[in-house]
């Protein structure tokens, strides 16, 4: 990866956007981070940088905007933009994460509370 | 009897000029009217006069009476019974007549009759007993009445000690005058403690005056249903009762006392309670999902930033970040299971000075973010000025959280909440929840507060939540109402008064 990769974390908890970042920042990866912390203002990051956004980390109960619509709106308009999606919500194992899934709805998941080796797998999987 | 004896007994007839035959004539026929049995006897104790009516009661003949001894005309069982032959010959003797007797006599193949007699002695004008009258009347039917009121007595006395509930009587000062049976045994006192003392001073301090004014308006007229009033027993124990109250009135309508019928509420409570509680944990299944979220996203803080601060640990910015991050979701995260522990923890009862507008706004603290997440726009018009009511708080968290919660199933794609709360006509408070849901069909609004009643697919609702709330707010003498139209959304509004207690 020579250019930086872009990603856009939309959580309402800022301090879920901060370790997120950290996580990401840390490790050797080349990111550039874009952070939301409500539904609409992920939406403006997308209207204006979705050519150049490639990775979207999203929370799916989110109090503005329903984030799985959110998901669907992306993969709509931009299906370049991988998704994945994270809450406190859902199990892996519940039906609309394993729908999703397999509707390619979005394209991994991690469950809050996650460990950070499992943000880097789903990312390099999705990447792969 | 001579004419001397005639205008001596016969006052009023002076100035009526009658012949001995007229006179005689008259005399008979006021002594056939006469609706009771006469016999007049002579010294012998023969018959002188039988009227019509003993003639027509004993179904005897004239013949076979006049001139006839007492034994003739009465049974020996009925003369020794009665011992009218030495009574008549003691007024005789004596010159004054008997007072009234009652005596059994039953003529052959008729039904006993029972009749009220006494003797008159008859005076001639030299002050000697000439005859001696026995008047018979018949009461048959005024001493099976009598012996009906006494069974109906009997009755209600057996009611009464027989009951299970409190039956006491009180004068129109709302002095005890009876305690029954079941009183003296949920109080402990006996009734002979009690009499002359007034109900009010068993009650309990701080409702010592509304029971005096409840006596003093069922005096005026008013009948009191389900008043619920603690009595101090003599135990010490304070014991929960419903009470109803009644006045007496005797046949002019004036008031003689009170009746109150008091129901042990002691066990009733503890079901309540228990009702209560797992309504409390049936709510709270409703909001886990919520509950899992609301814990897991600070757990998560704190569980990425120590996995960052391990992964980074010589970062010194970074350190500090992570450690300052790990205790604030800590601290969320307990802050989150305290308020659970709250509001699961069973409520000892307890009524306290309480300021409504606190008690929703804790409520909508425990599910702020739920209301969020579910893009429920929450618009509170507190009355700031709003009265102090004596309440028991969490219960009544308790009935908003199932309103609240209530009023969220009924708008899945968001909507706005409002909750006012308000004064009304300075007696009651009024809170009103008003959703702009999907609303409640005509006919399923008669049975939002019925228990198990749920829209709700199976295991999403447990159709309690309403009921509990209608029950808590009756709890507090309040009222529940719903006003609803299908597709526009639902009004929920709450009177609770302010002198309650």
């Amino acid at each position: 990866m020579s250019e930086k990769t872009q990603v856009l974390i939309v959580d309402d908890e800022v301090d879920i956007c901060w370790a997120l970042e950290n996580i990401l920042m840390l490790e050797d990866y080349n990111y550039k981070i874009h952070i939301a912390t409500s539904g609409k203002e992920g939406l403006n990051f997308i209207e204006q940088l979705h050519s150049t956004i490639s990775l979207l980390i999203l929370d799916i109960k989110l109090p503005d905007i329903d984030g799985l619509k959110f998901a669907d709106f992306v993969r709509q308009h931009y299906p370049q933009i991988k998704i994945i999606i994270i809450t406190g919500y859902y199990y892996r194992h519940s039906d609309i994460v394993q729908q999703g899934l397999a509707n390619n709805l979005f394209d991994g998941f991690i469950g809050k509370p996650f460990k950070i080796s499992e943000i880097h797998s789903t990312i390099e999987s999705i990447a792969s | 009897m001579n004419s001397t004896s005639k205008s001596q007994n016969m006052i009023g007839f002076d100035n009526i000029r009658l012949s001995e035959r007229e006179y005689e004539r008259l005399c008979n026929m006021i002594f056939s009217s006469i609706p009771s049995s006469l016999l007049l006897f002579d010294r012998n104790l023969r018959v002188l006069i039988a009227n019509r009516n003993f003639l027509e009661k004993s179904h005897r003949t004239k013949a076979n009476t006049l001139g006839k001894h007492i034994n003739k005309i009465f049974t020996n069982v009925i003369l020794e019974y009665t011992r009218l032959r030495e009574r008549i010959q003691a007024v005789f003797k004596t010159g004054i007549g008997d007072r009234g007797r009652e005596m059994y006599y039953r003529s052959h193949g008729l039904p006993s009759r029972v009749y009220f007699y006494n003797l008159t002695p008859l005076l001639d004008n030299r002050n000697a007993v000439e005859g001696v009258l026995l008047i018979m009347v018949d009461i048959t039917q005024q001493v099976s009445l009598r012996e009906k009121v006494r069974q109906t007595e009997r009755h209600l006395v057996c009611v009464v000690e027989s009951a299970n509930d409190i039956v006491t009587s009180l004068d129109s000062k709302g002095m005890i005058t009876t305690w029954n049976n079941a009183a003296e045994h949920i109080s402990g006192y006996m009734e002979r403690e009690l009499i002359g003392k007034s109900l009010t001073s068993m009650c309990i301090d701080e409702q010592k005056t509304t029971l005096t004014s409840i006596i003093k308006s069922i005096s005026l007229g008013k009948t009191v249903k389900h008043v619920e009033l603690s009595l101090k027993v003599k135990n010490g124990k304070i014991i929960p009762i419903s009470w109803s109250f009644a006045l007496m009135r005797d046949n002019t309508q004036a008031v003689v006392g009170i009746v109150g019928v008091g129901q042990d509420r002691t066990e009733r409570r503890e079901l309540e309670a228990q009702l209560f509680q797992s309504a409390k944990l049936a709510s709270l299944g409703v909001m886990a999902g919520g509950i899992a979220h609301e814990i897991r996203n600070p757990l998560c803080i704190s569980s990425a930033a120590a996995q960052i601060l391990l992964a980074n640990p010589d970062n010194e910015k970074l350190r500090m970040e992570c450690a300052e991050k790990v205790y604030t979701g800590i601290k969320r995260a307990s802050q989150i299971i305290e308020d659970l522990l709250k509001f699961t923890r069973p409520t000892e009862e307890h009524f306290e000075l309480l300021n409504i507008n606190n008690a929703i706004e804790e409520t909508f603290n425990m599910i702020e973010k739920q209301m969020l997440l579910m893009r429920i726009n929450v618009i509170k018009k507190l009355d700031l000025h709003i009265p102090i009511i004596r309440a028991e708080k969490n219960l009544l968290k308790q009935a908003f959280l199932n309103i609240i919660l209530n009023a969220a199933n009924a708008m899945p794609n968001g909507g706005t909440l409002t909750v006012t709360t308000l004064t009304h006509e300075n007696n009651k408070i009024l809170i009103i929840f008003k959703d702009t849901g999907c609303g409640i069909p005509l006919k399923n609004i008669d049975k939002i507060f019925d228990p198990f009643f749920s829209t709700m697919p199976v295991g999403q609702g447990t159709g309690l939540g309403l009921s509990i709330t209608y029950s808590i707010i009756k709890h507090h003498g309040g009222a529940i109402h719903v006003e609803s139209i299908v597709g526009k959304g639902s009004i929920f509004k709450i009177e609770i008064p302010i002198k309650n207690t």
